[in-house]
Formats: structure tokens, sequence, C-alpha cells
């Protein structure tokens, strides 16, 4: 308990740090989609829209795992490639040990209840064996955050992800939850949209309980309900969601919004390969940044 | 093919492009003051999530074989660099690699740097000096 009171504590502190750390590496650990976008209009570009009037949130968006450097190419004229590391004195260990921090006390983390603060921090400390997505298993919604492509239909819209290759088909016809597949617990739960004015929401329930909402032990229950918002405006994707859990959290929890701008590179791909841990029976420590 | 591993400790301050964070601390399973350099055939290639890993056959000075296993960052860090496998390891072709050990003494180490059959250095985690290969 006495490390989650100092982190409430530690807020003002953590977002100093928060704002101190870079970004690419958290959005490293808490999915894709958020990264640098290709070639786009951002300004005075009308939202294209379908014929049943609604936006169009069709588009590759944002990085969408396409492939280029984004900060100048690091090889040289010779072809030899040398990194510069951006970390405190150039050390990766440090860099790890710094996106630890800054995900741990970033200002922004789900308010638990007091008696489930000692499970976090379980999780967190056990990360390397807790968390399931270090054993390949899906990051979950909303972890795996937005979408790195979408498809829609006036059915349904359907969601790519360049993590694990995975999808989603979300029908927007105005059904109501899969009995059966809202009961089933699964990663990715049972999801169903709708439209508020040119905002596509996303209702998702069914959950299992193995994901988590965030690196740092956030568990939730199957319980756990999450609302998504979609707006387009322009080129410009805003993604929100918001996670609910009444058996352990105190409120909702807003996870920071992510603001993707469409990729017009054709050469964009989303395609990623397996995952396949080996390094979990080679971990000597428990440590993990 | 010729030996060559030859175990050099170094008090190793690497640094590393914000593309290759690992998912978890590489310090749990690397001991990044130990490094060494290896030469030897390119027998595998596995362009995996969630590191990349790379299988080199090495002759030891008594005439037997180790299979190492070198792990790097993640096939999508990797493209965000332009470092694919295609173009720059090939099967069958001999290189070096300066490498972080195992701490559990396995024949596994991370990725420092490799000199491709072609001469040329692919520093992904350069050393400040301090790998053998860097540039």
């Amino acid at each position: 308990m006495a490390p989650r009171l100092i982190r409430y504590g530690a807020t003002v502190l953590s977002a100093a740090v928060g704002a101190l750390m870079m970004t690419s590496s958290i959005a490293a650990q808490n999915g894709g989609g958020g990264r640098a976008a290709g070639p786009a209009q951002t300004q005075n570009v009308p939202t294209p829209r379908t014929p049943d009037g609604h936006p169009d949130l069709s588009g590759a968006w944002g990085g969408a795992g396409g492939g280029g450097a984004r900060d100048g190419s690091p090889f040289d004229e010779k072809g030899n490639l040398r990194l510069a590391g951006r970390y405190r004195k150039g050390n990766p260990v440090n860099g790890e040990r710094d996106s630890g921090i800054s995900q741990r006390f970033g200002p922004n983390f789900p308010l638990y209840k007091p008696q489930y603060w000692d499970k976090v921090d379980f999780m967190d400390v056990n990360g390397n064996v807790q968390d399931s997505n270090f054993h390949c298993m899906p990051a979950g919604v909303p972890r795996m955050g937005p979408p790195v492509r979408i498809l829609q239909t006036a059915r349904d819209v359907v969601f790519l992800y360049r993590e694990k290759n995975q999808y989603r088909i979300i029908p927007i016809d105005g059904r109501p939850h899969d009995p059966v597949n809202s009961m089933d617990q699964t990663y990715l739960g049972d999801s169903v949209g709708h439209w508020e004015g040119d905002t596509l929401v996303v209702d998702v329930v069914g959950f299992n309980s193995e994901t988590w909402l965030g690196w740092p032990g956030y568990f939730h229950t199957n319980k756990l309900r999450v609302i998504e918002r979609l707006t387009r405006q322009g080129n410009t994707l805003l993604y929100q969601a918001t996670a609910d859990d009444p058996d352990v959290l105190l409120k909702p929890w807003a996870m920071n919004p992510r603001t993707l701008q469409l990729n017009t590179n054709p050469t964009t791909q989303i395609e990623d390969p397996p995952c396949i841990e080996s390094d979990s029976a080679n971990l000597t420590t428990k440590e993990r940044g | 093919m010729k030996r060559f591993c030859s175990l050099v400790a170094f008090v190793a301050a690497l640094s590393v492009g914000s593309q290759t964070f690992a998912h978890h601390a590489t310090q749990a399973e690397f001991d990044q003051t130990k490094v060494t350099t290896i030469k030897g055939v390119m027998t595998r290639v596995m362009w995996v999530n969630p590191h990349v890993n790379w299988h080199m056959e090495v002759k030891n000075a008594d005439g037997t074989v180790t299979d190492w296993t070198i792990v790097g960052a993640g096939p999508g860090q990797f493209r965000a660099i332009g470092l694919s496998g295609r173009d720059f390891f090939q099967i069958g072709e001999t290189y070096s690699a300066s490498i972080a050990l195992a701490r559990n003494g396995s024949s596994r180490g991370h990725i420092m740097s490799f000199l491709t059959p072609d001469g040329k250095t692919l520093q992904i985690w350069s050393g400040n000096g301090d790998d053998p290969l860097g540039r």
C-alpha cells in the first residue's frame, strides 16, 4: 500500500517526470498506432463521408507500421548503421528504467479501490510473469491503442492492428451486444458501435481478466467495460477510450487520447511477424524497467 | 571456418536508439558488462516478435560447434529504421557479432554490432567506444 500512497502524493512530480520522458517509449509499451504519421494534409480538408452521411473513418492511421526512418537515415554513405542513444549517458539500461519510471509515475493512471493497490504492486513487481502481453498474448482493449487501419461499410467497421495482426469487426447498425460473445470473456471483448453526431462510439464488454489496462500492473476483471470514441476531422482521427471496472476501480479511467494523422503512404504496411517468446526462460531477475 | 571467439569483459555503457526498446528489461537477461565477439555462419534468421533472433554456428577451439542465439529488438522497430532481414542477413554467410552475454550462462547474447560479409558495421547497440566492432 505504501508505494501507492507515495504514488498519489507524487502526482505533481510524476507529471514533470512524465513530461520529460519520450512518448515513443511509452507507445512502444502500450500498443502501436500512435507513431509518427506519413504524409497527410491536416488542414482545410473536408471530412469524407459515406452515402449515409456519417464520417468515413476508412484509411491508414498514424505510422501504421510503415517502413522508413523517422528521424533521418541512421545509415552512413557506406551503408554502415549506427544508432545513437538518446538516454541518460546513452545507456539503454537507463532508457528502460526511465521508461518504467515514466509509466509508473505518469500523471494519468487508473484509480483503484484501496484494497487493490497491493495487487497492482504484485502484478507490477512480477510483471515478467504476470503480464500476459509479455508472453505474446494480445494487449487487449484499450491497451492495444487505436487501430492502424480502418475499413468502413454501412453495416460495420473493421479495425486492423499491427500488433499481432489482430482485427475487430464492429457492427454499427444499431444491434445490441451478442448474447453469447459478450459472455465469452475474450481478449478483445464483444464490440458494438453507434454514431453520436460525427463520433463513432464503440461499446466493448465480455473481456477476460488476462489483459491489463497498462504496463505497471494495471489489472482489470472480467467486468471491464470500455467505451471508445473515434472522431474524424479532415485527415485527423481522434481516438479516446474510457475503461470502467466498478469492481476494482474507484471511477472510470480515461486513457490518454491519441490524435492520428491519415497515412497516405502507399507503401504503408501493417503486417506484423508472429510472436514467439523465448526470453522468459532466460531471465535471471524480475527487473523489467 | 576459422574459429574466432574471444571473451572480453567491458564496463559497457551501451546506447541504443529509441526504436530498440525491449518490452522487458534487457538487464534481466543480458549482462552488458560482459561483451564477447563471435564469428560464425549465419544459420537462421527469425524475424519474429517480440525480438528478432539470429542463429550463428560458431566453431570452438576444440572443434566442437556452438549454436549461438543472438537477440535483438522487435522487427517493427528494425523496420522503422530501415534494417531488414532480407537485405542484411544472408543464410550461409559468415558474420562477426559483438554481443552482451546472457546472465544464465547459455549461448545467448544481445546484439551490439554485426560485421557483415561485405564489411558493413551494423551498430545496433552502440557502445561509446566499448563495442569491439563499433566505429
